[in-house]
């Protein structure tokens, strides 16, 4: 599904260069459920966001289902991944001006869904994570959990074939962690590829496969069960 | 999807009330400001439209050339013309002539009333024009001699409750004219008004009338004529052909035509101002619409910028709603759309208030531009057009840029929260903001330099004093033969200083009779044109003027070969002393009390000092002061010159005597001084309109500011808490967060400058005599427009400073 080949990421200013990515090469299998582990500023979020298009690597070849995504335009780039991704933030990043429904309406209107289906598609995710009766409220009156299945619901409402989630669990607590953990492994046994940013070992646990990234490389990638996992 | 738009927009607009409310603020005023004037220019441009055949409709105009005085251009011509044009060239489908005469007692019953308003016409009059009848029939209303066409007006104004049609209306010099038709009342924006149209017959009986209604001689120029060709198209080719077809009827005389040309009846309202003898109500003035044109556009376009720069400062906190809808798959394109349709929501709003506030202001603007505009009737179709073009156009260019620079943000790093280094204050807001500068100082400086010149017209001294100059019309031979004897009653009354008689008064030069005058010995082609005044002993006392040389006519006989000129008459003679030197006025050919065809000499006594008798738009031009009993022309007014004090009883005094002497006509005057300040209405309201946009584009300019510095200050929070830890002061930090901002104003005025100083010199222009643009109205400007904007930016940078510096570093 992902295949990375000699990624790298850097910044440059007049003096230095800053690497953040250094020559990774990396593959994911449809229907993994992907960890990527290390400490802060390892570059974790960065290839994250390479790997949904949000970013772009300053060279080496990323092909997403065959296609070169390194070779495509910014408009390409969008299509693809308005379509086949979703995204997860440890922030939630739920549009503050907008109430539950339209959070979750508003991926459809950029795939032009007509009014009709969508109100049927919004329907039937806000029945499966139980919010129906919220779906009238601004961001601002939900919990953080809340706002999270929020979000993971706008993630899911087109469908997609990957979900890349950053720290999802980082602004919850512990119970509220568990929760959507458990909603990210029904969604993996459903089918959905599932890549997260973690620095939790109980988080990682419910994956398949853990990266290790250190100062921008790779240095170990691995089972879960070869890995284990502290703690447990 | 515009649905979703919307939604956000609204609620963004709500939340941030303060932003909004200085956002729809400045766009309400411009757009007002906008609207109103755009309400004018369109009022102004459909002048003369309601005439179905307008494009086909053409005015005769004459050109005769000078040496003395250049081309001079003449609506008038000789009263023969338009028939035979008419019965010669197949493309001409009809003519018609207008006669306009000096002003007759009109009655019926006891309203008795002067009418200037009136025309003369022929029943064609009605085949081109349209003008609306309520009663009677175009066909025949001006058929029969002594017809009269009313206005609704002038109806009710003689005829009250009673029936007018079959009435009749008793005329001076016309006798009874029968009343055949009543027109509604015509449309403001007609450059033909009158209050009522007289059968052209009705000229028939006046028998000293027949030559100047038969002949081709140039000297009879009596009529406007207009034509109504088949097609627009063949108005060249028709106008190739009129010289020798005028040549053929005049023969070949020596006069001085240069060129007949048919001036088409939508150019009559805007392109008349050279041209003489016509007839055109309400007359405009071209330069002025684009004037007006261009304030419009320069404060819709500051109001826009405004916008751009307040929707730019508020990107902080829209960066990352973009950045999550970019997340879930918005394109840039679909972003920029939203950006845009929120401006044009915002605008559209912004329109509708500011619809409201035109509505409010309305009945204050037409009594400013003498107009009567209403919206209601306003709003024609090319209007809603132009508005609605308008209300997109400014939403898409005030759009433009937030859309434009928000849709590049990058979805990443705005997720990251590091919008604030994202969004610097470009130099494109920087530029926007010193261009906003630019035009507000220009328009102060012109507020300015107008103000001034007025001021300087208002106050100089004339040559002759004009205060409390009383000047009352001479209506009837009855008065003009007992002048003498009524000088000396006004004269009566201790409140009385002086009284004078003279054909004309200064300021009158429009009416003043030119000759030709030469020295008595010179050959007649050397002659120059003069402005000719007929004066008595007392015109040198009661007008100030003052002698240079010579003295003053004797009032003891035979001050009739005597004559007084200015000093620039004197100059265009030649003459180093002119005392005493004879003076030749070659033919005296002009209307008036004698009929001597023998040239005109007279000896010169006394040299004025120059006095300006025409506006300071002219430079002095020669004058003679003729005695009152002359050739030429006859006495029409006295002046007096009268104490200041209890002016209602002097001019009671004056109206008895007026009215024993008149009791057929109603008692008329004015005073000079007010008269004089006619000429300048216009330039005076010019200036005023320019102060009014001065103060709404400053006004709008510093909402902007208020909004660039709100967002600056949010953006060195960090800055100022570090120096504030580090222990700096409140008012270093406001000096610091100011200083940004007084450059860019410094900047705007430097090239405000040199603009203002080349816009309003050219306009100085028009002015003969005219102010020199002191420093000092540069330097006030600039120091208003930098003390406005720091006042603007104080209330930012002082808050920001006085902000709990912890509270700023704690974000990090």
């Amino acid at each position: 599904m992902i295949r990375l080949k000699n990624i790298f990421k850097y910044y440059s200013n007049k003096f230095v260069k800053t690497y953040v990515l250094q020559d990774n090469s990396l593959e994911i299998r449809e229907g993994e459920f992907v960890t990527i582990m290390g400490p802060s500023g390892a570059g974790k979020s960065t290839l994250l966001h390479i790997m949904g298009m949000l970013d772009s690597p300053s060279s080496g070849e990323y092909y997403f289902y065959g296609e070169p995504v390194h070779r495509l335009g910014e408009k390409q780039r969008t299509e693809l991944h308005k379509r086949r991704i979703g995204f997860v933030f440890q922030s939630y990043h739920l549009i503050d001006e907008l109430t539950v429904y339209e959070n979750l309406e508003t991926p459809l209107l950029y795939q032009k869904v007509k009014a009709g289906e969508r109100k049927s598609m919004v329907a039937e995710i806000l029945d499966r994570f139980h919010m129906a009766a919220k779906k009238d409220l601004f961001p601002q009156q939900l919990s953080g959990g809340q706002q999270q299945l929020a979000a993971i619901a706008r993630a899911l409402i087109i469908q997609p074939k990957l979900i890349l989630a950053d720290e999802p669990t980082g602004n919850l607590n512990s119970r509220q962690g568990e929760e959507i953990m458990q909603v990210f492994k029904q969604l993996n046994e459903a089918g959905t590829t599932i890549v997260q940013v973690t620095h939790s070992e109980r988080n990682a646990a419910y994956s398949e496969r853990i990266i290790h990234l250190l100062d921008g490389r790779i240095v170990e990638d691995a089972p879960v069960s070869l890995v284990g996992v502290a703690g447990e | 999807m515009l649905g979703n738009y919307f939604k956000i927009a609204i609620r963004n607009l709500l939340k941030h009330r303060g932003y909004t409310l200085i956002n729809i603020l400045g766009l309400v005023a411009g757009l007002a400001c906008c609207i109103l004037i755009l309400l004018y220019v369109l009022d102004e441009l459909r002048f003369d439209a309601f005439h179905a055949k307008a494009g086909r409709i053409f005015r005769v105009v004459e050109v005769r050339s000078t040496p003395d005085r250049g081309d001079q251009h003449n609506a008038r011509s000789v009263a023969p013309l338009g028939p035979a044009i008419e019965a010669e060239f197949p493309e001409v489908a009809a003519s018609v002539r207008m006669l306009q005469l000096f002003r007759v007692t009109m009655q019926f019953r006891g309203n008795r009333f002067y009418e200037g308003d009136y025309l003369l016409s022929e029943p064609s009059f009605f085949k081109i024009f349209d003008f609306e009848f309520l009663r009677g029939n175009p066909e025949t209303a001006l058929a029969e001699p002594r017809s009269v066409v009313l206005t609704e007006a002038a109806a009710r104004k003689y005829f009250g409750e009673e029936d007018p049609l079959g009435n009749t209306l008793r005329a001076e010099a016309f006798g009874d004219l029968k009343v055949t038709a009543i027109l509604k009342d015509l449309p403001p924006n007609s450059h033909l008004h009158f209050s009522m149209l007289i059968s052209f017959g009705s000229m028939e009986h006046i028998n000293w009338w027949a030559p100047f209604l038969n002949e081709w001689n140039p000297n009879y120029r009596t009529v406007i004529t207009y034509l109504l060709l088949q097609e627009p198209a063949a108005a060249p080719a028709l106008a190739a052909k009129l010289p020798a077809f005028l040549s053929k009827h005049r023969g070949e005389a020596d006069w001085p035509l240069k060129d007949l040309y048919l001036q088409p009846l939508r150019d009559i309202h805007f392109r008349s101002g050279h041209i003489a003898f016509e007839r055109n109500h309400n007359q405009g003035e071209i330069a002025y619409i684009y004037i007006f044109s261009a304030i419009a556009l320069l404060i819709v376009l500051i109001a826009g910028i405004n916008y751009m720069n307040l929707a730019a400062a508020r990107a902080l906190n829209r960066a990352r709603e973009v950045g999550v809808r970019k997340v879930v798959g918005a394109s840039r394109f679909q972003l920029a759309g939203q950006f845009l349709s929120e401006s044009l929501l915002l605008v559209a709003l912004a329109f509708l208030l500011a619809l409201f506030v035109v509505e409010l202001v309305l009945p204050f603007f037409n009594a400013f531009v003498g107009k009567q505009i209403t919206l209601g009737q306003a709003l024609q179709p090319e209007a809603i057009f132009t508005f609605l073009g308008l209300t997109v156009l400014v939403g898409l260019l005030s759009g433009s840029y937030p859309a434009f620079f928000l849709s590049r943000l990058q979805a990443v790093r705005v997720l990251k929260g590091g919008a604030e280094k994202l969004t610097r204050i470009s130099n494109l807001r920087r530029a926007l903001v010193v261009l906003q500068f630019i035009l507000s100082v220009v328009m102060m400086i012109a507020a300015l330099v107008v103000y001034q010149q007025m001021n300087y017209v208002r106050n100089k001294h004339l040559g002759f004093d004009r205060e409390h100059l009383m000047v009352i019309d001479i209506n009837s031979n009855n008065v003009r033969r007992h002048a003498e004897t009524m000088k000396a009653e006004m004269r009566r009354n201790p409140a009385v200083l002086a009284v004078s008689v003279t054909n004309r008064v200064p300021g009158d030069w429009k009416n003043i009779a030119t000759i030709d005058a030469l020295p008595g010995d010179a050959p007649s082609s050397t002659a120059h044109t003069m402005y000719l005044l007929a004066v008595d002993r007392e015109f040198v006392e009661t007008y100030g003027v003052r002698l240079a040389a010579g003295e003053n006519f004797s009032g003891r006989g035979g001050d009739s070969l005597s004559v007084l000129i200015n000093e620039a008459a004197a100059r265009a003679l030649g003459w180093e002393n002119p005392l005493g030197k004879e003076i030749r006025i070659p033919r005296a050919d002009l209307e008036g009390g004698g009929s001597s065809k023998a040239d005109f000499r007279a000896r010169v006594i006394g040299v004025v000092e120059d006095f300006h008798f025409k506006s300071l738009y002219e430079k002095i031009e020669p004058l003679v002061l003729a005695w009152q009993d002359n050739p030429f022309d006859r006495i029409d007014y006295f002046s007096v010159k009268v104490r200041g004090t209890n002016l209602a009883a002097t001019l009671d005094f004056l109206r008895e005597i007026g009215e024993r002497f008149d009791p057929d006509h109603p008692f008329e005057y004015n005073f000079l001084d007010e008269r004089l300040n006619d000429f300048y209405r216009r330039d005076q309201k010019l200036g005023q309109l320019f102060g009014i946009a001065a103060l709404l584009a400053i006004f709008i300019a510093c909402m902007g500011l208020f909004g660039l510095a709100a967002f600056m200050a949010g953006q060195r929070t960090k800055e100022i808490g570090i120096r504030k830890a580090l222990g700096a002061t409140v008012a270093s930090l406001i000096a610091l967060l100011s200083k940004d901002f007084a450059k860019l104003v410094l900047i705007a005025n430097l090239i405000a400058w040199p603009l203002a100083w080349y816009v309003m010199n050219r306009w100085l222009e028009d002015f003969a005599y005219r102010i020199e643009i002191g420093w000092w109205v540069f330097a006030l400007a600039g120091a208003l427009a930098l003390l406005i904007a720091l006042l603007t930016v104080s209330y930012q940078a002082i808050k920001a400073a006085l902000a709990n510096p912890v509270e700023a570093l704690r974000y990090e």
